[in-house]
């Protein structure tokens, strides 16, 4: 009894830390809409140096005097953000002042604020998926298909095959350096939310296989320290 | 021999549990040609553009708490029905749901797109059949309740959202013809 007493009580102090983190994590983790964990991210540099969050790769587009790119999941003017788009950027053109951004499956039309206007995909007028995009010298939008090249309405609505020489496909541009460090520090700082810091954290994934196994004994560790404590309660005389 | 067959068990159940997950994730379930398609009878007509402005913008703004994502919104009209593709987010990622809209009540809801990782059980038909023949109350409220399911709050509520905004475009389109 005498011993238990004592197992009992060296357990509890030994998995005493790591019952407090899984605690608090546990409790945020429930919360996790209400603090908004998934809509705030890390800035810290040694964790996301940790997440291996290195550079992204840019693809800039020069079309307006205005500088478009693509970071991962953001779109960017002049290296601020404006957009979250899923889908890969092909090419950028602008008609009246407002841009169009070929991507692999659509085409949006955006302000130069980065307000959507339309976004026109296969299902809504567009008769292909664009591999490139360009204009022609009246200001038509023209679309590279698989085998047709495409000239739309300056609306985007109408379609109609390409005969003839096509314009200029649109190509990527050098992302200017500035530019290129304004992107990095935004997408960086987007990547990793404090749901997810929370998660590794509960887990213990945030020290790999180590965290995790350490995790996972010192939950092993509290289950025993509550069949221990139900036991010795069990075994206490009732005038003790 | 006995140690083999327990850990031919637990593997079994781990790939079933797997596939399981994999059969709730997210994705692609119908592609909104195919739903068109569907809908029209493999004749769906050249889509119409509607210019989000005005009275308008506001009303959608009030339905979903915040603008629409797009200015312009295509739709599909026909015989006296209309269909709308719409988005909304659920929790971070759009959700896209395809509704098909006659004499003012919802005849077809459909989850087309589903880019979240939580909350997918709204593509269900469990879901969805409960919008059948739902029409606009004058608050632009649902006529009928729409049980929540659990774990996917956010997705029923950008679902019932979106349901409000079809019913309230297809008023808008056809009470001007």
């Amino acid at each position: 009894m005498a011993k238990l007493h004592i197992w009992h009580r060296y357990l509890g102090i030994t998995v005493s830390l790591f019952v407090i983190v899984l605690s608090i994590t546990g409790i945020l983790l429930n919360y996790t809409d209400a603090l908004k964990l998934t809509d705030s991210h890390i800035s810290n540099s040694w964790l996301l140096k940790h997440y291996n969050i290195g550079d992204f790769p840019v693809t800039s587009y020069q079309s307006n005097e205005q500088n478009i790119s693509q970071a991962s999941d953001y779109v960017y003017l002049d290296g601020n953000y404006v957009l979250h788009l899923k889908e890969k950027i092909v090419g950028v053109i602008s008609i009246d002042s407002n841009f169009i951004l070929a991507t692999q499956s659509s085409l949006v039309v955006i302000t130069n604020r980065g307000e959507i206007i339309d976004e026109i995909g296969t299902f809504s007028g567009l008769p292909e998926s664009p591999l490139g995009i360009s204009i022609t010298n009246d200001g038509h939008p023209v679309i590279r298909g698989v085998n047709t090249y495409w000239k739309g309405s300056k609306e985007l609505i109408a379609w109609q095959p390409l005969n003839g020489p096509h314009p200029k496909w649109v190509a990527p541009v050098d992302t200017p350096t500035n530019i290129n460090n304004q992107i990095q520090d935004h997408a960086r700082g987007n990547e990793i939310n404090y749901e997810r810091v929370m998660l590794d954290l509960h887990s213990g994934r945030l020290f790999g296989s180590w965290g995790q196994n350490i995790m996972s004994i010192s939950a092993l560790l509290l289950i025993i320290l509550a069949i221990t404590g139900i036991i010795i309660w069990l075994q206490k005389k009732p005038n003790q | 021999m006995y140690k083999n067959k327990i850990k031919l068990t637990f593997f079994v159940s781990l790939i079933a549990l797997a596939s399981l997950n994999l059969a709730g994730a997210k994705g692609v379930y119908l592609e909104p040609e195919v739903f068109l398609s569907d809908i029209f009878n493999q004749a769906a007509p050249e889509p119409s553009r509607l210019l989000v402005k005005g009275e308008l913008k506001k009303d959608i703004k009030n339905i979903l708490g915040h603008r629409y994502k797009s200015f312009r919104i295509p739709y599909w009209q026909k015989d006296g029905r209309t269909v709308w593709i719409l988005e909304e987010i659920g929790k971070e990622l759009p959700i896209t749901a395809g509704f098909v809209v006659s004499n003012n009540k919802i005849e077809q809801f459909k989850v087309l797109i589903f880019r979240e990782s939580r909350g997918w059980e709204v593509r269900h038909d469990y879901f969805t059949r409960q919008f059948k023949d739902a029409y606009l109350k004058p608050n632009k409220k649902l006529s009928q309740h729409i049980d929540n399911v659990t774990g996917a709050t956010l997705s029923v509520n950008a679902m019932k959202k979106l349901s409000r905004m079809a019913l309230y475009l297809h008023d808008h389109v056809t009470s001007q013809e």
